[in-house]
């Protein structure tokens, strides 16, 4: 049924807040989490990012209810699309020496550590992103077989 | 997939954006949709249809590809 887009709930807003507050914490308690046991440096991060994912997840679920169909086609064009710039973009970043010692410098600045090895640095980010273009790769394949299994499942007024 | 979207809002003096409150869709959708840039829903196309009282193939008109 087409639906009219309406402005955001509470919840949406909440939610947004939460996208923006964890990530947000974890930069500005930067200094104070370099004092802190390496487990519980990981265990904060991780907790972020994960309230980043779900709020966003939430958030995204929540929002595409709201859309009528050209405008969901809309988002699933520039979603299809984006996704594939911003992978090619931050490849091509990384063939720019610029890019690549800001990277360093970041790193060096985040971890305190004076002349980190640039080819781990550069390595490790490259694995890192390697890993996320994969494993969102492998998740599109394992939803659209979900999703076709699901679409394809028989009538439940069939007798 | 033609359609007389514009035709029909023009005979009832009809806005895009009235006829998008009257078929709960964005104003953008009637304006690609009425341009030929979008083809809507079987639901939508029929919701246009019921807000301007008309049967779909009065409002679109689809010819099979074979006869292009």
């Amino acid at each position: 049924m087409p639906s009219r887009r309406k402005s955001g709930t509470p919840l949406q807003f909440l939610l947004f807040a939460a996208m923006i507050i964890a990530p947000l914490s974890v930069l500005i308690a930067i200094p104070w989490l370099k004092q802190q046991p390496d487990d519980f440096v990981f265990l904060y991060s991780g907790i972020a990012a994960a309230i980043t994912v779900a709020a966003a997840f939430v958030n995204s679920v929540l929002f595409d209810r709201q859309l009528d169909e050209w405008q969901r086609t809309n988002a699933r064009f520039s979603a299809q699309w984006g996704w594939a710039a911003g992978a090619g973009v931050v490849a091509l970043l990384m063939s720019l020496p610029l890019f690549r010692d800001w990277m360093v410098s970041t790193v060096a600045d985040v971890a305190d550590v004076a002349n980190p090895d640039q080819t781990l640095v550069i390595l490790a980010f490259a694995f890192g992103f390697g890993a996320v273009v994969l494993v969102q790769g492998l998740c599109t394949v394992v939803l659209s077989i979900a999703w076709t299994y699901w679409k394809s499942r028989p009538s439940s007024d069939a007798s | 997939m033609k359609n007389k979207i514009r035709v029909l809002r023009a005979e009832r003096q009809w806005s895009q954006a009235e006829l998008a409150t009257r078929t709960g869709v964005s104003r953008n959708s009637i304006t690609s949709i009425e341009n030929g840039h979008f083809e809507p829903s079987l639901s939508l196309a029929f919701a246009i249809a019921y807000a301007f009282e008309s049967k779909v193939e009065d409002v679109f008109q689809w010819t099979p590809p074979s006869a292009t």
